[in-house]
């Protein structure tokens, strides 16, 4: 055999092998349960639902729209939403204006929730039919978005959000969209 | 006791149409194409199961939302769309081909070609190097050894 082929064939297999390990080595640690956001960078997606405190008032994409953020969707029936309560509450004392989906509950039990652990919401949009949820691409509470100004959703941060979380992803992010500074643009 | 019959009639018919949470198709076509999507799209929350085999709340939901958007005669093409528009290619076990998904689609065509044009290359050549043609001298001895060989047994 030839000098030249005899080296093709065993490099071909190990550069398949080393590609192969590089490709999976990346996916290494990572929770495979998160999946990107298929909505970051869109607006907001309409909807028209009444506010959990004031049911009379109809709440709209366009409430959400002037100021940086934080939407938060909880329930009740979700036990890493009780777990990141306290989180929101610390955030909410920061004054980091956060928005809540009730999403999926009861209006009275959550209400009587916020009434028990404190109100961190600006205000909390009823989503019982779980509708906006389906628009977000929400596929498990608790489930936190960074919305900017225009209305636009920048980030999306899935599972029970710590102190760690906080510091880590969101504040900075939450504060280059206050300081009018454009956010890394978040890839798949 | 004409009321109280009528009210109990009423609540027990309410409860039986409680009981069947079936869908209810306008065709067999359509059932057929509401099985399809279930079976092609992929529960968001569970790893590796699709939406028919899926209990879990969202994949309930998104069910109720295959249906609907049936019913309201969108095509499976645009029921896709949607959902991947929300959830993202993840949702789908037919992602659609485009950078990202190329080495899924493409890869194992393309181990199958190599493979295949190594397997080729090597059987091809296999015999020019095994076969050495004999010298006429060779030739020579080894009729010369085969004939003594049938000579002292003869």
């Amino acid at each position: 055999m030839k000098k030249p082929l005899r080296i093709a064939l065993y490099a071909v297999p190990l550069l398949l092998f080393v590609g192969l390990a590089v490709l999976l080595g990346s996916r290494l640690g990572a929770d495979p349960g998160v999946l990107p956001s298929a909505r970051l960078g869109q607006p907001m997606p309409a909807f028209s639902l009444s506010s959990l405190t004031e049911p009379d008032r109809l709440l709209s994409a366009d409430d959400l729209k002037g100021h940086v953020t934080v939407l938060n969707v909880w329930a009740t029936w979700c036990i890493s939403c009780q777990v990141e309560h306290p989180v929101l509450m610390e955030m909410a004392r920061q004054g980091v204006r956060i928005v809540g989906v009730n999403y999926k509950d009861i209006p009275e039990a959550a209400v009587k929730y916020l009434e028990l652990h404190g109100n961190p919401f600006q205000f909390t949009v009823v989503d019982d039919s779980g509708n906006l949820g389906i628009d977000l691409g929400v596929y498990g509470a608790p489930e936190t978005y960074l919305l900017d100004r225009e209305g636009n959703i920048r980030y999306r941060l899935v599972g029970v959000l710590d102190l760690q979380k906080w510091e880590a992803d969101l504040k900075p992010r939450f504060e280059a969209l206050q300081a009018g500074k454009s956010l890394p643009e978040e890839t798949e | 006791m004409k009321f109280f019959l009528s009210v109990l009639l009423m609540v027990s018919s309410l409860q039986a149409i409680a009981a069947i949470d079936v869908y209810e198709f306008e065709s067999p076509e359509q059932e057929q194409r509401y099985r399809h999507l279930i079976e092609e799209l992929r529960c968001p929350k569970c790893q590796n199961q699709n939406l028919a085999g899926s209990d879990a709340g969202v994949a309930t939901d998104l069910k109720n939302r295959t249906f609907e958007l049936l019913q309201q005669g969108k095509s499976d093409e645009e029921i896709r769309g949607y959902l991947v528009d929300r959830y993202g290619d993840f949702i789908t076990y037919k992602p659609p081909v485009r950078g990202s998904t190329l080495l899924l689609w493409a890869g194992p065509f393309t181990l199958l070609l190599v493979v295949a044009v190594v397997i080729i290359w090597r059987v091809r050549r296999r015999p020019t190097e095994h076969s050495v043609a004999m010298s006429v001298e060779e030739q020579v001895r080894l009729t010369r050894i085969l004939n003594d060989d049938l000579s002292s047994k003869g």
